[in-house]
């Protein structure tokens, strides 16, 4: 009897051992979406960028960044409609998520050190724009965040003044820059054929 | 009364000519999904894949490259398909689009799509292309000029036979994969 119970309790604590151990491990896996930039945009306003559709590629060399451009359905269905280019502004409720990666060079066969492919290696930050132009009425619209991730860590942070764009207490980062884009609506992504 | 019957016809015959002209443009543009490899995929086979969801980018040689999956495709890469060691199962279905690179016009430091140069296709059906691995392959070039697509063959880059073989040789350098060159990015 007692080696029944000493058996029972063998059980008992193996189980809570693996339910523990899985609890722990849930733990350590971050809520993105609980971040924040004070003053600012949610990451949460972009849940499930994810499974977006894609606007276009981008890549930058002497930045070292090779990026993707997502887009939300409304904002995917106003680029199929001729978007900024047929002079109409993006609907309230567009977003626009770019995500950023360090290229990584492939060079094993069929590639080489000479013709290599570039692809997204390490990811290092989310910045995304919403359109909302009651909410957002001084930079036209549209509110902007940026979300640095920490690769090793597998983490994300709201970005600072100190990441590169400066990204302050309100929605404002991107505002600045976006101006060259004005007569695309601040919008510097097109949407190509495919 | 002559008059009214005049601008009648007048507006009759505006009418014809607005809806002629629309009758004219819609046939321009192509049907690409009629298009088919000779002996080979049907584009058809992937109709939709413009909506498809990201599976990741590449600067593919002189070219710029999104590569998207069907849901079926997606949901094994999430899944952990191929590094987990199961193959992508049969209605998995990618394409990859490439572009020719241009330089943003209002911030040319950034390197993006210019015009389509062509879209590459594949999709694994064990049992229909049980010489290549399970995954039958195509390509359609793109012509800018006149917006249309035309099968590909062999002058291009790969060449392009009439078979589904087309990708089979040199995606063999990944069979470990399933033969599947792009990783899924992390987002």
């Amino acid at each position: 009897m007692k080696r029944l119970l000493l058996g029972l309790m063998l059980i008992a604590a193996l189980v809570l051992a693996v339910l523990g151990g899985r609890t722990i491990s849930a733990q350590d896996k971050q809520d993105k979406y609980a971040l924040k930039i004070p003053g600012g945009l949610a990451f949460s306003e972009i849940r499930g960028y994810e499974d977006w559709q894609v606007v276009a590629p981008s890549l930058t060399d002497a930045q070292n960044v090779i990026r993707v451009i997502l887009a939300n359905p409304v904002m995917i269905k106003a680029y199929r409609e001729g978007v900024p280019g047929n002079g109409k502004p993006f609907p309230d409720g567009s977003k626009i998520a770019k995500l950023e990666w360090r290229p990584k060079k492939l060079t094993d066969p069929p590639f080489s050190a000479s013709t290599p492919d570039t692809v997204p290696g390490d990811m290092t930050v989310v910045e995304f724009i919403v359109k909302d132009s009651k909410r957002f009425p001084d930079t036209h619209g549209w509110g902007y965040a940026m979300f640095d991730y920490n690769a090793a860590a597998g983490t994300f942070a709201p970005a600072t003044s100190a990441s590169k764009p400066p990204v302050n207490n309100d929605a404002k980062c991107g505002a600045a820059c976006h101006t060259l884009a004005a007569s695309k609506d601040y919008i510097f992504t097109a949407y190509p054929t495919r | 009364m002559k008059r009214v019957l005049l601008c009648a016809m007048v507006i009759v015959a505006l009418a014809f000519a607005v809806l002629g002209g629309r009758t004219i443009s819609a046939q321009d543009k192509q049907d690409k999904y009629s298009l088919k490899i000779p002996g080979g995929l049907a584009f058809s086979e992937f109709r939709g894949y413009e909506s498809w969801q990201i599976v990741s980018i590449s600067q593919d040689g002189p070219l710029m490259a999104a590569i998207v999956a069907n849901p079926v495709m997606i949901k094994a890469y999430q899944d952990g398909a191929p590094g987990n060691g199961k193959p992508f199962p049969d209605g998995a279905k990618m394409a990859k689009v490439h572009w020719i690179p241009t330089k943003l016009q209002t911030f040319p430091a950034a390197t993006v799509p210019g015009v389509q140069h062509d879209v590459d296709l594949m999709e694994k059906d064990s049992k229909r292309f049980p010489d290549s691995g399970g995954w039958g392959y195509a390509v359609f070039e793109y012509d800018a000029a006149s917006g249309s697509f035309r099968p590909g063959n062999t002058t291009d880059t790969p060449p392009q036979a009439n078979d589904a073989k087309c990708g089979a040789a040199c995606h063999t350098i990944v069979k470990k994969d399933d033969y599947v060159f792009t990783q899924y990015a992390a987002r």
